[in-house]
């Protein structure tokens, strides 16, 4: 597998090259030499590494999810009142008879309660006998009223 | 070749590749702790028996070892599995190497290299009478080999390292060091000529003290 365009003629130089006997013996030499061993004291210093950098991306991992979790409720929410508040705020067209109509109920009751005032004046029993109802409801006995009570 | 009696014990253990599969792989793209641990444990000394060959402490290579397995455990998710796990320890590896150089004020960059159009002028080729097999006879062939591999330049160095001692095809050094196929061999060539020199200055020293 060619990674780059070399040179053809030098790549069959140098492969023909490598492949002496001289250097071959050298290859030999450098493979023979001895293996490195690590202590078990550095293997248990790297796992401690490792488990905190482990422990470090858990943590990353969880502050993530709640910061994008927390980000979404929260653009969510922007957007929700967004939509929600300036329709509120806005006087639409169906507002105004709205409060047109409380105020024609309104002033329909209160002509309604003007009119049944007028009608009990007019009537058979009249203002006397609700002041006479009145008098009734008091504490005084019967015998115990006096003229300027009723004036 | 053939290691006569007498011979210094040199003992090279194949790597268990076969313990590193994709299930493996994906465990520790999930951050699996234990998995990532078994990564580890196929390959802490061949990172640890490059970088220690890379930098001059022990203590220095047992640091950047570990940042090496630290690195890769923070970024495993970016692993994309094109090339083998292999390659990509060793490219962390080569990195910190030459971050800890440049720290140091050993550029790699500065040390002056002789391609390959150059390389029979530049270097003198031992005769065929040199044999490798009597030269480990001799009690401290390993400290001359380690001490003429640890002369050379960064950059040979390290693709001998790659190639002789890790067995890593030219191709995939050439992905791990960022470089063309061309120089990965020329490099090669220049390294193994270098060691072979610096060994016949040794053994010539050898044999004049015995004289």
């Amino acid at each position: 597998m060619a990674i780059w365009p070399s040179d053809k003629k030098e790549q069959v130089i140098s492969d023909s090259k490598l492949e002496s006997t001289q250097q071959q013996a050298i290859a030999s030499l450098v493979k023979k030499l001895p293996e490195e061993n690590l202590s078990m004291a550095w293997r248990s210093s790297l796992n401690e590494r490792i488990r905190a950098e482990a422990e470090k991306k858990r943590k990353q991992r969880r502050t993530r999810i709640v910061w994008s979790s927390s980000l979404g409720f929260g653009m969510a929410g922007a957007i929700l009142l967004m939509v929600m508040v300036p329709n509120a705020m806005r006087p639409t067209s169906e507002a105004i008879p709205t409060s047109n109509k409380s105020e024609v109920l309104e002033s329909s009751l209160y002509a309604l309660h003007q009119e049944s005032v007028v009608l009990g004046g007019v009537s058979s029993t009249g203002v006397a006998y609700r002041r006479t109802q009145e008098f009734d409801n008091s504490d005084l006995g019967e015998d115990e009223w006096n003229s300027s009570q009723i004036y | 070749m053939v290691i006569g009696q007498g011979a210094l014990a040199l003992n090279f253990e194949k790597p268990k590749e076969s313990v590193v599969d994709e299930s493996l792989l994906e465990k520790c793209r999930r951050q699996d702790y234990e998995a990532f641990g078994k990564l580890v444990d196929a390959y802490q000394n061949r990172v640890f028996g490059f970088v220690r060959r890379m930098v001059p402490t022990g203590e220095d290579a047992e640091d950047i070892t570990q940042e090496v397995f630290i690195r890769a455990f923070q970024n495993f998710h970016r692993f994309d599995m094109r090339s083998s796990v292999r390659t990509w320890l060793f490219k962390i590896a080569h990195n910190l190497c030459v971050d800890r150089a440049r720290k140091v004020g050993r550029s790699p960059e500065q040390v002056s290299l002789a391609l390959s159009a150059d390389i029979e002028e530049e270097f003198e080729v031992p005769d065929d009478r040199w044999q490798p097999d009597q030269m480990l006879a001799q009690a401290n062939l390993e400290e001359a080999v380690e001490l003429a591999v640890s002369q050379l330049s960064e950059k040979l160095r390290s693709v001998l390292i790659l190639h002789d001692r890790e067995d890593m095809p030219y191709e995939e050094i050439a992905t791990t060091l960022n470089l063309p196929l061309g120089t990965v061999k020329s490099r090669l060539f220049l390294a193994r000529t270098h060691v072979q020199n610096a060994l016949k200055q040794y053994m010539e020293d050898r044999n004049g003290n015995l004289a």
